[in-house]
């Protein structure tokens, strides 16, 4: 089988350095130092740090700032493709939060002001804007998302699933972020001094920057994503790894990805956030791997400031003009080398050719990720061809009727599963050290990780993990703003912000098991956990087990401000589900993610059935229809249904599961749990079934999530 | 009334009822002052158990629990780094004296007495 080639067809970037390819170069080639004092929103004189800030020319009253930056970086990607990308795939971890904070200080209660807020609402309009019908992924794993978006791009470019993909990172200022770094001490009152023997911390900034990677190549020069690498430290919620062993591990499995050795880096663009603990940890572990073989060495984030979930997509555009104009960027504002370090960043920009390029990203939760980036070589590396599938190797769920096995009664009963479980019952069972920190979301996930992992002999237990969450912890996010705004910006918890962030469950989870392979979160509304599900596809080409889950806590405040179809219901519910996954030819019951395409698009119903083989083929082999019809689209969910129903020709039992778990982003989970039920039972439920348990014998049970993406889950014996 | 009887009563009182241990008092060992500070740093020391119980939601530890000369972090409490700082946002709110990064390696959250003798050496609000 002959490799798959991925190229970078087209880049766009914006930050503190200017906005563009050629101002950042400028910038870099200057050894620009672009932190200056915040002015975004006030902050009290003895509050004033340096930030890396973009000035929007024309700054939209409604769009977020943040939407606003992913659409200049994705502008300038896209203006030389003049066809839509087949994906779109973006790190961010903040969102609309900045509107939504000014909003939520002067107690804005219209739903409709707070339209922007989700994380994933960034890829949605930018899916839109370029008119990409395909699956859309918004990655949220902090610091690391940028290029933990780039990996995922990377693999859904080379299993073929798509042959253009628009992927990069965007993050905003905003108080969430700039008062919670500073909550942890985090933030170098000078501005970031990365590996300086005097440095004291990270500058927060904002900016964004997108690529659009291609299987073809493109014309004139050559640039090209020869690996990425993925690991978890499964260590602390903030702190990295002491000697850095999950930085090293993601740099090893870059370069095995790419199939190069050590001595074919010429330069690494290295994280260097300019905190004590990660640049320790960082010099180690790149000591650890190039021993005295280093290539040349410097962080960029003391020019940038540090982008956050842009930083990773940022420094791969860095990377990508550091090759193409031959030019090694400056560890800007380092002075002094620290010599417990034993590192020696460049402190100019060196003018030298430069073929291969590292970049690291590591984020809170111990999520890091490496990106290998070089000039476009012959002899790309050969894919895995044909996987086997992912088998179920164990699952659990929450919803208001309990745990797993209530909530299956209560399914196999007809009886609602809407609510919202009690915390001590949802928490029973859990480490009491491990709980004290944790609100409702990260306790939910740690509950079904647990469950989902009962019995499980060691070589089964998960090494990657992948959570969807539409909304993240809401209860956290509320109560760090609630606190920042009554103490007049003064005293925010520290111990919130750390739980704000969308991975801060999925590290947990990583810490309970000590799972330490890639570790994701994915935040699309109503198909998050879809959106999880496509990732661990896409990160497991072994027999790693990974685990599943898809997860959302109701918050009476925020849910029924952000969630349009709480609003609707007006019943609060949550929960969510959890599978352990393996990729086996043994026989057992498969997953698959089968479609996730947008629903703009006339023929889009007929390309789904399509996909699942054509009416024929689909009325033979699936034994029920779980559908998702949130409630704020119920008119539009309920047609696709009638079309999919009348182009499929589907007769069997169709459970419109939304009516029984009641309404929350992550209830698709639910519904692929209670299927994975439904097959291990071989029957589905008799309240479903027109009065007597229908058996399906050898049948699947198919997931559909409906409103404005169409997905299809498949659930069956392989 | 004479001072060393007042400070006798004062000791008795806080032995008793609120379980602080005060040095006897002892011509010429205290002067008014020292005797004031003694008092109020048994008292702070009372008083950032409670609050380092609450704050942190330590499930199974009881004010009692935290000995004063015994190591604050990292050790059988199950205090980490980010407990700390939720510790420096209630320092500084409650007692004025803010802590920042450079100190956080510092001795000051060796155990809970060094972090009392820090807090009552830099706090306005409180007698030393």
């Amino acid at each position: 089988m002959s490799g798959v080639s991925i190229y970078v067809a087209g880049s766009g970037v914006v930050s503190a350095l200017g906005c563009g390819v050629a101002e950042t170069l400028a910038a870099l080639e200057n050894n620009q130092r672009a932190m200056r004092s915040i002015s975004l929103f006030p902050v009290s004189a003895t509050q004033s740090l340096k930030v890396g800030s973009v000035d929007l020319a024309n700054d939209d009253p409604v769009l977020p700032r943040t939407h606003q930056l992913a659409r200049i970086a994705a502008d300038q990607a896209m203006a030389q493709c003049r066809q839509a990308p087949d994906a779109v795939v973006l790190g961010s971890t903040t969102g609309g939060i900045f509107t939504t904070e000014s909003l939520l200080e002067k107690g804005g209660s219209d739903p409709q002001a707070y339209a922007c807020h989700a994380v994933g609402s960034v890829a949605d309009d930018l899916a839109r804007r370029y008119g990409c019908k395909g699956p859309v992924l918004s990655v949220s794993t902090a610091c690391s998302s940028g290029s933990v978006a780039i990996t995922l791009a990377l693999a859904m470019l080379r299993s073929g699933k798509a042959a253009r993909v628009l992927v990069g990172g965007a993050d905003a200022l905003c108080r969430l972020t700039y008062f919670g770094f500073k909550s942890l001490q985090l933030i170098d009152p000078s501005g970031a001094r990365p590996f300086d023997r005097e440095r004291r911390g990270m500058s927060v900034a904002e900016g964004a920057a997108m690529l659009l990677l291609t299987t073809e190549a493109p014309a004139g020069e050559r640039i090209q994503i020869l690996g990425a690498g993925l690991s978890c430290d499964a260590h602390h919620a903030t702190a990295p790894h002491p000697e850095g062993a999950g930085a090293r591990a993601a740099m090893q499995a870059a370069l095995d990805d790419a199939g190069l050795p050590i001595d074919a880096i010429d330069y690494i663009n290295l994280h260097g956030t300019g905190t004590k603990d990660n640049d320790l940890a960082e010099a180690r572990a790149v000591r650890a791997l190039f021993g005295d073989r280093l290539p040349l060495l410097s962080s960029t984030k003391g020019a940038t400031g540090h982008t956050l979930a842009a930083a990773g997509a940022i420094e791969a555009v860095i990377a990508a003009i550091a090759i193409r104009h031959g030019l090694a960027p400056a560890n800007t504002g380092l002075d002094t080398p620290d010599p417990d370090l034993n590192l020696a960043p460049l402190r100019t920009p060196r003018k030298t050719p430069l073929t291969t390029v590292m970049s690291n990203s590591f984020g809170f939760g111990g999520n890091n990720a490496a990106l290998i980036i070089g000039a476009a070589r012959p002899d790309a590396r050969t894919d895995a061809g044909c996987l086997p599938p992912l088998i179920v190797r164990g699952w659990a769920c929450i919803s208001g009727a309990g745990h797993g096995p209530q909530s299956r009664d209560a399914f196999r009963a007809g009886k609602s599963l809407c609510g919202c479980l009690d915390d001590a019952t949802m928490a029973l069972g859990l480490p009491v050290r491990t709980i004290r920190r944790l609100k409702r979301l990260p306790q939910m996930a740690l509950a079904l990780a647990t469950h989902s992992c009962q019995g499980i002999t060691a070589d089964r237990m998960p090494v990657a993990v992948s959570l969807g969450t539409g909304w993240g912890a809401l209860s956290e996010t509320h109560d760090f703003l609630q606190r920042l705004f009554e103490t007049g910006q003064e005293y925010p918890s520290p111990t919130d912000f750390v739980g704000s962030v969308h991975n801060a469950p999925a590290g947990q989870v990583a810490m309970l098991l000590g799972a330490k392979g890639a570790n994701l979160t994915t935040s699309g509304g109503d198909y998050s956990f879809e959106q999880a599900l496509v990732s661990a596809e896409l990160v497991t080409a072994n027999s790693d087990p990974v685990l599943v889950i898809g997860a959302d806590e109701a918050h009476a405040r925020l849910s029924p401000l952000f969630d349009a179809s709480v609003r609707a219901a007006g019943v609060a519910a949550d929960g969510g589900g959890a599978l352990l996954l393996q990729r086996s030819t043994d026989p057992g019951i498969a997953v698959a993610l089968i479609s996730y395409r947008s629903a703009r698009e006339p023929e889009a119903m007929s390309d789904l059935i399509a996909r699942l083989g054509g009416a024929q083929e689909l009325c033979g082999h699936y034994g029920a229809v779980l559908a998702g019809c949130p409630a704020a689209c119920r008119t539009q969910a309920d047609a696709q249904l009638s079309e999919f129903l009348s182009l499929s020709h589907f007769k069997g039992p169709v459970i419109d599961y939304r009516r029984l778990t009641g309404e929350f982003a992550a209830a698709s989970a639910l519904a692929a749990v209670l299927g994975v039920q439904m097959v291990e039972q071989a029957s589905v439920p008799g309240a479903f079934a027109g009065g007597a348990d229908r058996p399906i014998d050898g049948q699947s049970v198919l997931v559909i999530g409906l409103g404005p993406y169409l997905t299809a889950v498949r659930i069956g014996v392989s | 009334m004479h001072f060393a009887k007042y400070f006798a009563m004062v000791r008795m009182v806080l032995q008793n009822r609120v379980g602080v241990n005060v040095p006897r008092w002892r011509h010429g060992a205290y002067n008014l002052k020292d005797a004031i500070a003694i008092i109020a740093m048994e008292n702070l020391i009372q008083e950032l158990k409670v609050k380092i119980v609450e704050i942190l939601n330590l499930p199974d530890v009881s004010p009692d629990d935290i000995e004063v000369d015994g190591q604050l972090v990292g050790g059988d409490l199950g205090i980490d780094s980010i407990d700390v700082l939720e510790m420096v946002i209630m320092i500084e709110k409650d007692y004025g004296v803010s802590i920042d990064n450079k100190e956080l390696g510092t001795k000051v959250f060796a155990t809970l007495r060094t972090l009392a003798i820090h807090i009552q050496e830099r706090s306005q609000r409180l007698p030393n």
